[in-house]
Parts: C-alpha cells; structure tokens; sequence
C-alpha cells in the first residue's frame, strides 16, 4: 500500500514542481504579441479566420526580419467576460508588447480600460462601433472604419443611387450589426426616406423564411442586412428567390464573402448589394502574392474580417520593430509607435495612419455587386468617389 | 460530528463508517477532514485565499482567482436551489444577470444615476428576491423536467429582452427609447465603493469578491444546519413524505429561489462593478453550464464542493490557455492515468518502452515507404518537444493526416476500453499511444483554444464517470 | 387583415418545414427520456453530425458539380447513411458516458452529457474547422420545383421535408406500436425494474431507443442541409435547445407529443416572426410554452400518472 500511495503523489509532485520551475528555466527572453478573438464557439469562423491572417502576418514578419516573434492566442469566445480574463493573461504576460484585436466591440468596450491602464497597444481589425474611439483613448487602434462612416454611405447608396425609397433593416444582434443598422437607419430617414421595419435576428438563426414572408407582404422593395455571417445573408436571399420574391438585398461588409455569399446562394445573390471600405483585397495587385499565400496554407476563401487583421498584426510588429531599432522596447515605446504608423501601402490596398482617437484615417466605401461569381465594384454616389480605381476582379 | 448527521438515512450513515475504514492516503485525508472542525476548513480557506495575492503579483493569477471566488459564490446560491431542495432551476443565471444589470442601471451615466455601492447591493438583493419569488410561482406548479424548461425559457427571454430592447416606444416619448444598451450593453459603471474603500484593482476587487464569498459560505453552511436546511433536504428526498408530515413545501420552495435569486443577484452585481459593464453576452447559456458543471463536480449540496468544483471549472481552463504547460501537462496525465490503472505495475513502464520502440521502428519504415511526404522538422524552442517530433513520424501534410489521426484516435480508445483480455488490451495500447502522441503534436498543440474545450470536455466526462456524486458529494442512494 | 391572409398560408408552409425538423430532434429527447429519464444534452450535436455526414455523402456523389447518380438516390443515401452514422454514434455514446451513470444521481449523466457536447462540437471544429458548409441542393432538387396555389409557394424542398418527416415519424409509430422492440420499449420506459424481471433485455431496448433516437436526429440534420443549406459546427446548440422544448410542450416520454409539441414551436415561432415581431420571436414562443405549461404541466400529451410513493 506503502508504494501505490507513493506512485499516485510522486507524479502530482512532479507537476506542482514543474509548474512552479518551468518559468525558472524560461528560454531567453522572446518578443510576443498576443491576439484576442472568437476562437471556439459560435462566431469561431470570424475568429478562426482572423488568427489565421495572424498567424500568417507573424510567419511573414519573421521571414522577413529574420526575427523570431511568437503569435500568443487568447480565446474570448465573444463572452466578454471571458475576454476580460483573457486579456489579464496577456497583460500579464510582460513578454508581450501589443495585441490583436479583440474582435467583436463588446468586448474591446469591456477590456479597453485595463489596456489602458497597462499602456498596451491593441488594434482591432474588426471592432466597429463608432463610440470606441470617441473618448480620449490612447492604446485602442482600429484598421477599419466605423458604422458611422459605413452605414449612412450605404444608405445613401441605397436611396441616391439605387433610388429606393422604401427599406426593410435586420440586424442580427450582434453590436457590428445593431450599430450599422442604426447608422445606416438614420442617414436613410435623413436622406428623405422610409423605414418599412427594423428588427433583428440571431447569429445562430438557421431559417429565416417566415422573415421574408412578413417583408415580402410589408411593402419593402429592399433588405438592407449588414449581418456579420455572410452564409445568412446567402440565405436570406436564397430564400428571397425561394418564394418568389422580388426584394433587393444589400449587405454590408460581412458579406463580402465568395465561398459563403456568393457560392453558397447557388445564384440567388445574383445582383445583390455588398459594401466594402477598402477596394475587393483579391484585387490589389502588390496584396496577391500574401492572398495566394494564404490560400496555399490555410483556406481557399477568405472574407473581408481576414485582411484587416493581417494589417493590424502588421501594424503591431512594425511598431514592436520599431520600438526595438530606437533601442527602448517597451509596452509605452510600442503604443507610441503604433498611433505614429504611416504605411504607404496596405495589404488592403490603401494607406494606413490613424488619427488622434485611434481610428484609421482617409476611410471611404465602395459598393459592388454579385455578377457571376464575383463582387464587381459599382460606380456610385459623390459621397463614395473611390480615390484610386480599384480593379474590378474575376475570382473563382 | 454526530451531530451533524441528522437527515441521513440509515445506509449513509453506515456508508460513512465503511468509508472511514478506507486505508492508506485517502483513508488518512479522510481522517483529518473528519477531525478537522468546521471552523479550521473555514479559516484555511480563508488563509489561503488571502494569501494569494501576498505570493505573487501576477494580475492574471489575481484575476482568475477572483474568477474562481465569484463563481463559488454563484455557485452556492445554485447549491440552495440544486443541491438543498432539489430544483432543478435552469434559469438561475438569468438572476445574476438582473444582479448586474440593477447594478448598472444604479451607478452609471446610462441612466444617470448614482448610487452608492451600499445602497445599491441592498436594492439588488430585494429585487433578487423578488424576481426569485416571481420565477418560484410557477415553480409550485410544475416538477423536475417542466419546471427546467419554464425556467430555461425565463433565462433566454433574459438574454434576449436585454439585447432587444433598444428601441422601445414608451407613452412620453417620441423616439424609441434605449432601455437596456443592446448588444454593446451599459458601460463606464462606477466602481466598487463602500464605507470609504474603493476597489480599483484587481486585488481590491479580489478581496470584495473573497470576503463577499466567505460570507455566503459561512451563511450557507448555517442555513444548511439550520431547521429549514433540513427541511431542504426533506423536501428533495420525497416532497410527498415532506408534505405528509406537514412541512409548508410551497414556502419552502419559494424561499429556496428567492435565496439562490438573492446569492446570484449579488454575484451579478459584484461582476458587473468588477468588469465596469455589463452585456447580454455575459449572461447566457454558457455560463449557466459553467456553473451547474461546478456544483455537480464538486458535489451537489456540499459547500467545500463548490468551492472545489469552481477551482476546477475555472482554473483548468486558463491553464490550458498555455500551450507548453497544456503539452507538459498532457503527457504528464497520459502516464499519470497509466501509472494508475495498469495492473501488474511493470505492464506501464513496458508499456512506455514498447511505445518508444514501436516509434523508432515505424518511423524508418513509413519514411522508406514514401520518402516524399517526409521532411526534416523545423526546431521549435523547447527541447522536449523537439525529441518528441523527431521520434514521431510527421509528415508534410501534418494537418490533414493529423486530423484521420484524431478519428483514428477516437476509434482506437473506444476499442482499447471495450477489450476485457488484458495481453490484447496491451498490444492494442501501443499504437493508441502512439496515435495520442502523434494527434498532439499535428494538431491539438497547434489549435491550443479548441484543444482546452475538448479537454473541458473530456474532463466533465471522465470525472462525471469516476465520481458520480461529484468529488466531495455525499454519496446517496436514490429512492425509486 | 388583408396583409394577414396574404400572408397566413406562406407562414403556415414555414412553420411546417422547421416544425417537423424540431420534431425529429424532439422526438429522440422524449424517446430517451422515456426509458432512462435523463435529458441527453449531446442530443443536438450528434443532429449536427448527421448534417456534416449527409454533406460529406453528398460531396462525395456530386465530385465536379454533377451528381454521379440520379438525385433522388442521392437524397436517400444521404438520409440512410446519416441515420446509420448518427444511431451508431447515439450508441456510443450511451455505451461510454451515459451506461456508466445509469444508477447515479440525476444530474451525473446531464453533465456528462454537457461533456460529449463540448467534445463533438470541438472535435467537428478541429477537424473541419468552424467554416459554414453549404447544401448544394439546387443540384439535386431544381430550385424552381415546387407547387403554386394561387400566390403561396409550396417550394420542393419544402414539401419533401415534411414528407419524409411524416413518413419516419409513421415507421417509428409502427415500430413502437406494432413490434416487440416498441412492446418493450414502452415496457421499460413504464417500469424498467419490471420489464427486467419479465424478461425484457433492458440494455438491449436502451441501445435500440439511443440508435433509433439518434437516427431520427442524423435525419434531421440532413434536412435541415437540404431546406435550410447552412451546417456548421454549432448548429447542434440552438437546435438542441428548441429540440428539448418541443418535447416538453408536447409532453416528454411521449412519442406523439413530441411530434406535436415541434410542430407546435415551429409554428408558433413562423407566426410570432410573421404576425407579431421577428425580434421577439424566442421570447413569444417562451411565452406560449409557459402558458401551455401552466395550463398542463405534464405537456400537452403528457398522461398524468399519479406519484408512485
């Protein structure tokens, strides 16, 4: 009895033992940053993506460096509470001197202060909501524009260039959503025109033809839906067709997404309405070679909450370079590199410098449709004049 | 501790003595926790919980904690409804999301009130009790299954409301009014503040949650003592003999709600001053999971339970947030578990070495089959896994053949348990090992955020399998 | 009243569809409930594993855009091999994290449960990521296809989902009725104690409910696939959810009750969607559910057996 007692505790030893030693023996000492995300759970394919485009920005870095930088994931699961405790981990973690994202703006509302408070630079590519870089923040940075920019250019799109009059709006709950729907909701009144409805519905939501049923009989012509799951938007259209419907669709950025929008509808986006800020990534001609990098290595279709990732990773580890060149690398060294970023070019395709809240600057929109298999840019109102022309492009 | 064995049949009290009689380690644990008075468990826990943040300043390790303490005391009030009386109340979390959302509405901008700390945690806990008594009506109605789905259903109209109403018209107004901040909830909350201490960091609000944890512990643990624990327990036994030998079984559920409403609507509140906001996220599904995994762990109706199942609910999880600890860990449990259940105690060293040497072999075999799919390993910065890689066979398509290897993985474990001939159950061990081996390092050390809830997982099972009555459960037997 | 009829019949065509997919889940909660009163909280996720397996049958017969065989047998494959792979999945699972708890408290096997979901939700996003899968049923079934009466469309799709739901649910009926299998099944989910000693091989009627159960789930998820197109690898938490409802409402342990509580939630959430607000949709269902609670507490169907003492 004597040993089995003792071959039970030996091994529980060892661990306790190995806990407190291992950071005793911590290789020499590594520069880390950290990404926060939806990793697991039901928005992963939003997160899973987004590391992915992480992951690829550190391989990319590091070749080109020569460095050996360490990508750290924290999942938040899109509970912000979880994304409270994830993100301790990271601050905690003094090898760590900037952080991705996180995702979703409820949970960058959730954690910015305790960013703040530890001087720690953390660039969303995803958080939208206007009111994140409304108050004098100093360590929060976005590479995408707000609902504020986005939603009233899409309705203005809606209503001057379409010339529409009369808009059914969904959110789906999520605070991408609600925010856009509301923007884009209020600049459609402004603009002189109707809201039939508003309501919302929920990211895990499987049908929505009883949906289009009471919109079809409401008098709508168009759907507006910046939802975040471009695979409901398909089906909101697939299921627009499938009664015979003759409502137009318009989405916003969530759905610029081939595989889910497009493929995924079997035709029924076909004409639909999409929103982007930045012109279609597949097209920029200097962002190809990272585009078919990523295709090789992690997934044949990518959406537009991928790319902005991969330049805030970047935005990230071009300060932490910086900062390390100046010969000071700390948390407050980074942070003041990053609100000084100055690319000339994107991965997106346009420049990227932030403004003094931390939100990116020189932000349009531009629209485009579903012809075939491919998002095509349409020509558009003046508010939307695209500085550069962006190629239109064919993608499979 | 006689004394407390009031409430127990027969075949529990029996059991115990058996139990006493356990020999060696767990013979001898049991003996000290019998000898222990109550007061010495509190004071420990105590100890060791004022402690931690003298041992190191590690916000993380602080935090989570602190984590650890308020889901206890989450989790206790869940114990009174569970564990004491027996209702199985799926709707629970929905109260600690009032907790927040009062606090929210009382010290904020959004409203634009601002109460003090003290005053508001009395209001929280009167409309804690309130809406437990409201959710308790129905509860007279309706047992077991139909009562988890009415109060289910009350906990996802919670959620719900809370992220749908922003944009209701109230008589008085033009505009649709925002009641409740939608999905983007109700930030800036005012701090923690009361008789002049303010928490702002992490260990002050570590101590709140702490003390506030102790507190309820210690109320607890009377009210289980208490006539109307008693009661509780009666009444979870057989409501029917609870009610033939005259005890108010309708009082006595409603106290058991508004109670565990109150628990949860102070937890609710201490969160939402502790995050500075609240969202509707916060507040759902999930967490009710987390909770209830909590106290069936540790051992429904066991307060030392609670605290044992919230440690393991909260701490595993973020130290498998760590993936080289998560790795070390993994191979750890592997010859842990074998090192405990092989039987004649050689079989698990030779078990390891035929693993090795089945390794060794197959790898020159696979790589002289098919030289292409091979290729040398790029060095990561540990040692250990290093080795480890170089003895396994992994191919270039790491990724796709370790996820064949996963199912192939599943496959092989579900066979190995079902072999009864111990000679064929060994051989079959080997390449099952091996497949585990090569599994972790082509993917689940590669995916460390999907890998923490497959072991959550895995962990809820085994341990469900092994302990029943959860790890500190009493263990009864269940009346048919 | 006017935009009411207009849309009454298109609503009721919707309920319908998601009725009888929340009918199929439901009705392997009540089957399991009836013989070991425990709620498998897996249940959702193995549904969700019969949409990815009715998915992988059909990439493999539809290699290049164009089916390999006639479409109509590439629907019944589907359904056949899900159902297959979900019963013996079902089985499995009982046999390693449920058998083990049958004499144990209550909740051991809930949490148990809870334990399987998270491993097949998280095994599934390992091993086919957290991307969503599209049906491609347009290549089997013509998208226009489908019956007109007057402004309401019965699309195809549609009407072969409520056909087939009604056809597995008459089999299942029989089976439970009609042969000695369902004798002794409503034998041990009445007194599994005495069908023992009576001679009814308990483990083996529990393995028949889980496979059978588990089957109509992996059914479910291939309809879904089919009418609704998105699978993905939560789809079995939400699904599982509104599954467990319907088979309360309807009165769990029972078999039609679970039909009619799923067609039942289907249609009252078509109608609060339709008729009074898509936003409130989940909340107005809870409501109705309440309420058909409080007037029956035992469910819609559910016998009132008196306690046993």
């Amino acid at each position: 009895m004597k040993s089995r007692k003792l071959m039970l505790i030996l091994p529980l030893f060892l661990l306790v033992l190995s806990l407190v030693i291992a950071p005793a023996f911590a290789q020499s000492p590594v520069i880390k940053i950290g990404i926060l995300g939806p990793f697991t759970g039901p928005a992963a394919s939003v997160g899973q993506e987004q590391l992915n485009w992480a992951k690829l920005a550190v391989a990319d870095f590091n070749e080109a460096t020569g460095w050996s930088v360490e990508l750290v994931e924290a999942d938040t699961q899109l509970d912000p509470a979880i994304a409270v405790t994830a993100s301790e981990s990271l601050i905690a973690d003094a090898d760590v001197y900037g952080v991705v994202g996180p995702a979703g703006s409820q949970e960058v509302s959730a954690v910015a202060q305790m960013f703040a408070d530890a001087s720690l630079a953390h660039i969303s590519g995803s958080a939208t909501d206007p009111a994140l870089t409304a108050e004098g923040n100093t360590t929060f940075f976005r590479t995408v524009p707000t609902d504020a920019v986005q939603g009233p250019s899409d309705a203005n799109f809606i209503y001057n260039v379409l010339g529409l009059t009369k808009l059914f709006v969904i959110d789906d709950q999520s605070s991408y959503a609600v925010g856009l729907a509301d923007q884009a909701e209020e600049a459609f009144i402004a603009a002189g025109g109707e809201i039939i409805g508003r309501e919302s519905v929920q990211q895990d939501d499987g049908d929505f033809s009883s949906l289009v049923t009471l919109i079809d009989a409401s008098g709508a012509e168009a759907i507006f839906f910046p939802g975040q799951i471009a695979s409901q938007g398909a089906l909101i259209a697939r299921q627009i067709v499938e009664q015979g419907s003759d409502l137009i669709f318009v989405g916003a950025d969530g759905m610029q997404n081939v595989d889910d929008f497009i493929t995924g509808s079997a035709g029924a986006t076909e004409g639909a309405y999409v929103s982007s800020f930045a012109p279609d990534v597949r097209g920029v001609a200097t962002s190809a070679d990272i585009m078919n990098r990523y295709i090789e290595q992690y997934d044949d279709n990518f959406t537009s909450f991928g790319p902005p990732t991969y330049a805030a990773t970047l935005v990230v580890l071009e300060a932490v370079q910086r900062a390390a060149d100046s010969g000071n690398l700390s948390r407050e060294a980074v942070r003041d590199e990053v609100a000084a970023t100055n690319q000339e070019l994107s991965v997106l395709g346009i420049p990227i410098a932030f403004d003094e809240n931390g939100d990116v600057l020189g932000a349009s929109f531009y629209m485009f449709q579903v012809v075939g298999d491919a998002f095509v840019l349409v020509p558009s109102g003046p508010e939307m004049m695209p500085e550069a022309t962006p190629e239109a492009t064919e993608e499979g | 501790m006689s004394k407390d064995k009031i409430g127990k049949d027969e075949w529990v009290a029996s059991y115990q003595q058996r139990s006493a009689g356990i020999v060696g380690w767990r013979g001898a644990l049991a003996g000290i926790s019998e000898r222990l008075p109550t007061w010495a468990w509190f004071a420990l826990v105590i100890a060791i919980g004022v402690a931690i943040p003298m041992l190191t300043s590690n916000t993380y390790i602080i935090r989570v904690a602190g984590n650890i303490a308020l889901m206890a005391t989450l989790a206790m009030g869940l114990n009174l409804v569970v564990g004491y009386a027996g209702l199985l109340d799926l709707g629970f979390v929905a109260f600690y999301g009032v907790g927040g959302y009062v606090y929210a509405y009382l010290s904020s901008d959004f409203s634009g009130v601002h109460l003090p700390t003290g005053l508001t945690l009395i209001i929280v806990i009167g409309i804690g009790l309130l809406f437990g008594l409201l959710l308790g009506l129905p509860s007279l109605r309706l047992v077991g299954d139909y009562l988890a789905i009415v109060t289910l259903g009350f906990g996802q109209i919670f959620v719900q409301l809370m992220t749908s109403m922003t944009r209701v018209n109230l008589p008085g107004h033009e505009r649709p009014v925002n009641l409740t901040g939608g999905p983007n909830g109700i930030v800036n909350l005012d701090p923690f503040s009361i008789l002049g201490f303010t928490a702002n960091t992490v260990t002050d609000y570590y101590y709140v949650l702490l003390a506030v944890m102790v507190i309820i512990l210690i109320v607890g643990f009377h009210l289980n003592n208490s006539r109307i624990g008693r009661a509780w327990r009666s009444l979870r036994e057989d409501e029917l003999a609870a009610d033939a030998m005259g005890m108010p079984t309708r009082q006595l559920k409603l106290l058991a709600f508004a109670l565990g409403a109150a628990i949860a609507g102070l937890s609710g509140a201490l969160f939402a001053a502790w995050q500075g906001s609240v969202f509707p996220g916060n507040f759902d599904i999930a967490l009710l999971i987390n909770v209830y995994a909590i106290i069936v762990l540790g051992g429904l109706g066991s307060l030392p339970g609670v605290i044992v199942g919230s440690v393991l609910m909260i701490a595993i999880p973020e130290i498998l947030r760590n993936v080289e600890l998560a790795g070390q860990l993994f191979y750890l449990l592997i010859i842990v578990t074998l090192i405990a259940t092989l039987r004649p105690r050689w079989q698990s060293v030779a078990l390891l070495v035929s693993v090795i040497v089945f390794g060794l072999i197959l790898k020159p075999i696979l790589v002289a089959l098919s030289p292409a799919s091979f290729a040398a390993l790029e060095a990561t910065s540990s040692g250990f896994v290093d080795t480890i890689r170089n003895w396994l066979a992994i191919p270039i398509e790491a990724k796709a053949v370790g996820n064949l290897a996963f199912g192939a993985l599943i496959l092989m474990i579900l066979l190995v348990t079902r072999i009864k001939d111990m000679r064929v159950r060994f051989i079959a061990l080997i390449p099952t090992l091996y497949l585990l081996s090569f599994v972790w390092e082509t993917r689940l050390s590669q995916e460390p955020s999907i890998t923490r809830l497959l072991f959550v997982g895995v962990l809820l099972i085994v341990l469900m399998i092994y302990r029943p009555n959860g790890l500190l459960g009493e263990r009864r037997v269940e009346v048919v | 009243m006017d935009a009411f009829l207009a849309q009454l019949p298109q609503q009721i065509i919707n309920g319908l569809t998601l009725g009888a997919v929340y009918a199929l889940i439901a009705l392997g909660y009540s089957m399991v409930y009836g013989v070991l009163q425990m709620l498998n909280f897996a249940h959702g996720d193995v549904y969700m594993i019969g949409a990815f397996i009715g998915y992988g049958v059909m990439v493999a017969l539809i290699p290049e855009g164009a089916p390999l065989i006639t479409p109509v047998f590439i629907i019944i494959l589907m359904l056949l091999v899900a159902m297959l792979g979900c019963g013996l999945l079902g089985v499995a699972i009982e046999q390693f994290a449920y058998r083990p708890l049958r004499n144990s408290p209550r909740l051991a096997p809930l949490i148990s449960a809870l334990g399987v979901s998270f491993f097949l939700q998280n095994a599934v996003q390992l091993t086919l990521t957290a991307e969503f899968r599209n049906y491609q049923t347009e290549l089997l079934i013509p998208p226009g296809a489908g019956f007109d009466f007057g402004d309401t469309r019965l699309p195809m799709t549609r009407a072969l989902v409520i056909v087939i739901t009604i056809i597995l649910m008459i089999v299942l009926q029989y089976l439970v009725r009609r042969t000695k299998l369902g004798k002794a099944m409503r034998a041990v989910a009445i007194d599994r104690e005495a069908a023992a000693m009576m001679g009814v091989d308990v483990d083996r009627v529990i393995i028949a409910t889980f496979f059978i159960g588990s089957a109509l789930a992996g059914a479910a998820g291939v309809l879904t696939g089919i009418v609704f197109t998105r699978v993905w690898h939560f789809m079995g938490f939400t699904a599982g959810l509104k599954g467990f409802t319907a088979a309360v409402v309807g009165g769990i342990g029972n078999i039609p009750g679970a039909m009619l509580g799923g067609f039942l939630l289907g249609m009252t959430e078509s109608f609060a969607v339709g008729f009074i607000s898509p936003t409130y949709r989940d909340v107005i269902a809870f409501v109705v559910l309440v309420i058909v609670l409080l007037v029956r507490p035992r469910g819609l169907l559910g016998a009132r057996i008196p306690q046993k003492v």
